[in-house]
């Protein structure tokens, strides 16, 4: 094993890649029908989408008739990495779309989380937020032209600058599953989880 | 040189008295770590729940170091604000989190808590708002003497932090 990771090393790997297969399986929205997301992915500049849709649009869904309420998806989410530096290590981030009464496009609500970092699966449930006006007036102005707050590019929540003026309000969950696999993490010497000290054995 | 990845997220506080809650952080670390990429504070978006008691951030954190020594590892301060109706804030709790040397991923609750005032200072504050805060926030986070300080215990921040080491085994380190 210890071998396979020298040769590796010695190859001059210089990238490593992450594959992620999962999907987005539910949101929970009680105060909204008719729903449908879109998907996209943030990264920094080492990194490059090699394998994947950019952006992903799902079916629409309507709430489940029963106490649950729920917008079951069941979005897969398919996307391979290839990267020389773990900063930057993407995330997705996901719009929720519905219909206001007016009938135009409106957003209900956004999510963002990290693909994982690890190998091996994992279920999330991440938290959904929409964008508030900023006083009670843009609100009432808002209510009556159907223009509500939304973020002008959602890849804003993939950095930390730039949020501290906006006014959120969480109402839903969203659950998620993801499979994840890396390559050659291990020959450019990063260690991704506890107890892999295979240097120990180099100094051996 | 040896490197230290951060990367996860502040996902929200909670446990306040009031769940209009927004959150200010930074990074703290010793002379031997240099910070290579990433920005070292922040400050999240405000969020008012619609429902439950948990006021949700989603802040991103992603901090990559390079490393001499494992003395002054780094750590991480919040200060926590509540964001009343007519767009007041006031401090509602202090708290820090070493950044957790095991790679992997690491969901951390962050306890904190309010400098107290006297008898005065609580009772104009539950009328008037606001609260009082720390002349030195470094006290929060450093190694400070502080037996002249009176606190009451605030909410949880919780972080989702993943840490990924580089090259710690070659220097015969073991995390």
């Amino acid at each position: 094993n210890f071998q396979a990771i020298q040769m590796a090393a010695e190859a001059g790997a210089s990238s490593f890649m992450l594959n992620v297969c999962g999907q987005i399986e539910s949101v929970e929205l009680p105060h909204y029908d008719y729903i449908f997301l879109i998907y996209q992915f943030v990264h920094g500049d080492d990194w490059e989408r090699v394998l994947g849709l950019e952006e992903g649009v799902s079916q629409l869904s309507s709430k489940s008739a029963d106490v649950r309420g729920l917008h079951a998806f069941a979005f897969p989410v398919e996307v391979t990495f290839k990267s020389t530096n773990p900063h930057g290590w993407p995330q997705l981030v996901v719009t929720a779309l519905g219909t206001d009464i007016w009938g135009n496009q409106v957003v209900r609500g956004y999510s963002v989380c990290h693909l994982p970092m690890q190998p091996g699966r994992v279920t999330k449930r991440v938290p959904l937020f929409a964008p508030q006006s900023s006083s009670l007036m843009s609100k009432l102005q808002g209510l009556m032209q159907s223009e509500h707050p939304l973020y002008t590019d959602p890849k804003i929540l993939g950095q930390g600058q730039g949020r501290q003026v906006t006014r959120v309000r969480s109402l839903g969950q969203m659950t998620l599953n993801f499979s994840t696999s890396m390559k050659n993490t291990r020959a450019l010497g990063y260690q991704l989880l506890p107890g892999e000290n295979f240097g120990a054995a180099a100094a051996m | 040189m040896a490197e230290v990845h951060v990367i996860g997220q502040i996902v929200g506080a909670s446990e306040f008295p009031e769940n209009d809650l927004f959150c200010k952080w930074e990074a703290h670390f010793g002379p031997a770590w240099k910070r290579l990429e990433g920005e070292v504070s922040g400050q999240t978006q405000v969020d008012c729940p619609a429902s439950g008691e948990m006021a949700y951030f989603a802040h991103p954190i992603d901090l990559h170091f390079a490393t001499r020594g494992l003395q002054g590892w780094p750590k991480l301060h919040f200060e926590v604000f509540h964001y009343d109706w007519a767009g007041r804030s006031s401090l509602v709790g202090y708290g820090f989190a070493h950044v957790p040397s095991q790679p992997g991923l690491h969901k951390i609750d962050c306890v904190t808590w309010r400098p107290t005032g006297s008898f005065m200072d609580e009772v104009s504050s539950k009328f008037v708002g606001g609260g009082i805060q720390l002349k030195r926030p470094d006290l929060v986070y450093e190694l400070h003497d502080r037996r002249n300080v009176h606190s009451t215990a605030g909410g949880k921040v919780h972080l989702e932090l993943s840490v990924i080491l580089r090259n710690f085994d070659k220097f015969g380190v073991e995390c």
